[in-house]
């Protein structure tokens, strides 16, 4: 318990928190339980931040996957029914597949998001931490002072110019500037509310997108059905002897993917969604419970991160 | 860059993608004729690539990346063009049939004017 109030920053934030939920800064036992549960709150909120990080980037793969199985069995659908002998066109086996949405580099571009995300909600636990030092790892700050120099040069996201790309570079900009300079943090309660309006940047952007990408990837895992189905249906007028296990075949192939990946992305949009609600819970905590928040975003990001667990089964 | 007209008009087609796609998927599903069906799955892929370089173009802002996407998709809107045709003549159920032109005849509209 004594370690709660080591450190100076640390002790002023929380206590300022603290003062804000209605909780008595004075050191009796109930005090002291306030705190810890607003530090343990604090904790959770940043392990929901790596949480959604980790999903969003898993539903980005999801979404290359889907392409590039798309690709494949198009391919091999046109190969497969190419009249000629000699086909037209050849289908390649082997050869990775480049995806045609989210590229490598655009995937890079949105982990460089999340990863602004993550390390200011490091930061907040950092501050709220009963350790004396503040500041996150070299490293973090490296990456920190990385981010923050490419969103300050607009070389964050690719199109500089674009509003969209602006408005991204200067949220990350300000998600990575505490991570910088910590000991101009007064209070936990007021880095959130200065950081509410950025954290909102960031999640509409990938919200957004996630919406996009979920259309086009239900567009496919239906295409890729009727691609089987129609398939089927040719063998079985032929009087194909391999038509059952065909069939057999064509379901598994579909039970791999994500059968609903409207759904799956709204799930996860929600949770980004919950990450806002949970900020803007610190930093309003005189009149909203924090704990209800943050609760509802560990929530959230445990519902989504079984939904793809159960999906790469 | 994209501009704001550009953007409107790629959002509109997507749109209009987005709402062929369910009725043409159900179509190729209630064709029982494996040669139809199979022509109205390649009409099917065509929406879907379509639909596909639609959301590449509004997510890049990479000028390279959306000057490439637009002329691929200058190409796909008359490739659509013929396959609103088949659907017109396949599908079973004229109404729908003519629902699906609709939807890719607006659609090409829109990509015309990116």
């Amino acid at each position: 318990m004594t370690q709660i109030w080591r450190g100076s920053i640390g002790v002023a934030a929380v206590l300022s928190l603290a003062a804000c939920t209605g909780l008595s800064p004075q050191r009796d036992i109930g005090a002291v339980a306030g705190l810890t549960q607003i530090q343990d709150t604090i904790s959770k909120f940043d392990q929901g931040a790596h949480s959604i990080s980790t999903s969003e980037t898993a539903f980005l793969r999801s979404a290359q996957t889907a392409d590039c199985n798309y690709q494949f069995y198009t391919a091999a659908f046109v190969f497969a029914n190419d009249p000629d002998r000699i086909p037209k066109i050849s289908l390649t086996l082997e050869t990775p597949c480049t995806p045609n949405v989210i590229t490598p580099h655009q995937l890079e571009e949105r982990q460089k998001l999340m990863e602004a995300i993550v390390l200011y909600a490091d930061q907040i636990q950092a501050v709220a931490s009963s350790g004396s030092d503040k500041a996150l790892s070299a490293n973090s700050k490296s990456t920190a002072a990385e981010l923050n120099s490419l969103a300050k040069s607009q070389n964050l996201m690719t199109g500089t110019g674009s509003s969209i790309v602006t408005d991204l570079g200067q949220a990350v900009a300000g998600l990575t500037a505490i991570v910088l300079a910590p000991q101009q943090l007064s209070d936990i309660k007021t880095a959130a509310a200065s950081e509410a309006e950025n954290l909102s940047i960031v999640v509409n952007y990938l919200k957004q997108e996630n919406t996009a990408l979920a259309s086009d990837m239900a567009g496919k895992t239906g295409a890729l059905a009727d691609i089987l189905d129609t398939t089927l249906a040719k063998e079985k007028r032929a009087g194909d002897p391999n038509l059952l296990l065909d069939a057999v075949y064509a379901r598994s192939i579909l039970q791999n993917g994500d059968a609903d990946p409207v759904n799956t992305t709204k799930q996860l949009n929600v949770t980004l969604d919950s990450l806002v609600a949970a900020n803007e819970a610190i930093a309003n905590a005189g009149t909203g419970g924090i704990v209800a928040d943050v609760n509802a975003l560990i929530a959230q990001a445990q519902a989504i991160q079984k939904t793809q667990a159960a999906l790469n089964k | 860059m994209p501009t704001t007209t550009q953007l409107g008009n790629i959002q509109n087609a997507l749109a209009q993608i987005k709402l062929a796609i369910p009725p043409a998927q159900a179509a190729v599903g209630a064709t029982a004729d494996p040669d139809a069906k199979y022509q109205l799955t390649l009409a099917e892929i065509q929406l879907v690539n379509t639909q596909t370089t639609l959301t590449q173009a509004l997510i890049a802002a990479d000028d390279t990346v959306f000057a490439t996407d637009t002329e691929k998709l200058k190409a796909q809107a008359e490739v659509l063009k013929e396959q609103a045709a088949k659907f017109k003549k396949i599908v079973a159920d004229v109404d729908t049939g003519v629902r699906i032109a609709g939807y890719i005849a607006e659609a090409a509209k829109f990509i015309a004017a990116i």
